[in-house]
């Protein structure tokens, strides 16, 4: 189906975009058009019981604005009723009621005028994107809050087991048991049901989301997303007094960050190395001077309660949620909790 | 689907976010009591596409209720918890 503007006709399936979204009709003359509830579309304006099938003349219907009309294909004009059978249907319903605003709205009138079916391409379209909206969600969890010890993938369980440090096993339990609460909160994933591998450069993938982990001393922090994504978290506390002396140097930093704003933190620098590194999921060494970040999808964040600088790869700021969990419950951080950096 | 009101609220503020993102700062510390179009601003556009979101993300169909039934959160909470009970 496609919409121009043009001369009506008797018979015609039309439209007028009314801001953001398009109210539908049926043509009959300049002096009736035929709708489900008068323009400006009612949301909040009427209630929906007093919203009938009504006739119009076409300047009421159009509120001032250009004036579509739908074109079929060969497929669509086999399957359409006749100009005057189409007119006969929409005046049979004039008076009818039972709009809603998604479920039986002025666009799905109009199909069924014209097909008999009960259709809005609006609210499929809101559906799909929806459905298809980016998310990339960061969930953080104190080590210490995590009391399980086994998960869904057997593979990583033994990898775990293998740790040599209890320290760092403690760590990786934490951040798969947070991975399993992320899944399962923001992508409504059944871990369980799930396969995870381990690639070859050491990346951990499964087929059904997209996912990175990180850990400080303390935390645990898991990035999920429906496309690739990449977190490292680091310690605001404890990362000066290990790295930041020798990555400040002037030589070695403009060696490791030849590229990014020199009025960067070294912290910040790093953990968005880190976490663009992971995004892109290559190679299993990390060689921070030859990643180029400056043009990548990433934001910086501080997570004020646990004083840890997080760096999410993958989606505008505007996509990524924090969320704190523990075994318990999952919340969503306050903006009080939370400061951006860039 | 069983939730607690707590939970039905903070998957509603996580909804709100993820329909503007403009929400953001507000969503996550908004009460009960605010209003939809005073304090967030929704207008009947964005409110189809909340709506739709909710309908997703909970597994519930709206029956016939105006916008207009909607005030608050707490009334959204409101109806949510009655379909899902």
């Amino acid at each position: 189906m496609n919409w121009q503007p043009g001369e009506c006709r008797s018979g015609d399936m039309i439209r007028v975009r009314l801001g953001s979204i398009w109210h539908y009709g049926i043509f009959v003359s300049e002096t009736e058009v035929i709708q489900f509830g008068l323009p400006p579309v009612p949301a909040y304006a009427v209630p929906p019981a007093d919203v009938r099938v009504c006739a119009s003349d076409i300047d009421v219907f159009s509120c001032g604005n250009i004036v579509e009309v739908a074109s079929f294909s060969a497929k669509e004009n086999r399957a359409r009723f006749s100009a005057p059978q189409i007119v006969a249907r929409a005046r049979a319903r004039i008076g009818e009621g039972g709009y809603h605003l998604i479920h039986n709205n002025c666009e799905h009138f109009v199909n069924e005028c014209v097909f008999g079916i009960h259709r809005s391409e609006q609210e499929e379209e809101a559906r799909r994107r929806w459905r298809e909206r980016p998310i990339l969600d960061v969930y953080w969890m104190p080590i210490a809050e995590n009391t399980r010890v086994t998960f869904a993938s057997r593979e990583r369980n033994r990898a775990i087991a293998a740790c040599r440090s209890e320290d760092l096993a403690a760590a990786k339990r934490a951040d798969w048991a947070l991975l399993e609460i992320a899944l399962q909160h923001s992508l409504g994933l059944e871990p369980d049901k799930m396969r995870f591998h381990c690639r070859r450069s050491g990346k951990w993938v499964c087929r059904e989301a997209e996912f990175s982990l990180s850990h400080t001393e303390k935390y645990a922090v898991a990035a999920v997303s429906n496309r690739p994504c990449g977190v490292d978290a680091e310690s605001l506390t404890t990362f000066d007094k290990k790295f930041s002396a020798a990555l400040q140097d002037a030589v070695r930093r403009k060696a490791l960050h030849p590229n990014e704003p020199e009025d960067m933190s070294t912290i910040e620098l790093w953990s968005r190395k880190e976490s663009a590194y992971k995004y892109l999921g290559k190679g299993r060494f990390f060689l921070p001077g030859r990643l180029d970040t400056t043009q990548m999808p990433l934001s910086t964040a501080v997570i004020k309660p646990a004083e840890l600088i997080v760096s999410v790869c993958g989606e505008s700021r505007a996509a990524i949620r924090f969320f704190s969990a523990d075994a318990r419950s999952v919340r969503l951080l306050g903006s009080d909790e939370l400061e951006w950096r860039d | 689907m069983q939730l607690s009101r707590t939970q039905i609220i903070e998957k509603l503020k996580e909804i709100l976010i993820s329909a503007d993102e403009r929400n953001g700062a507000l969503a996550a510390r908004a009460e009960e009591s605010a209003s939809l179009r005073g304090d967030f601003g929704f207008s009947s556009v964005n409110m189809l596409y909340l709506v739709i979101a909710i309908e997703e993300s909970f597994g519930i169909e709206f029956d016939d209720v105006s916008m207009s039934d909607f005030e608050t959160l707490g009334d959204v909470v409101d109806y949510i918890a009655g379909k899902l009970g």
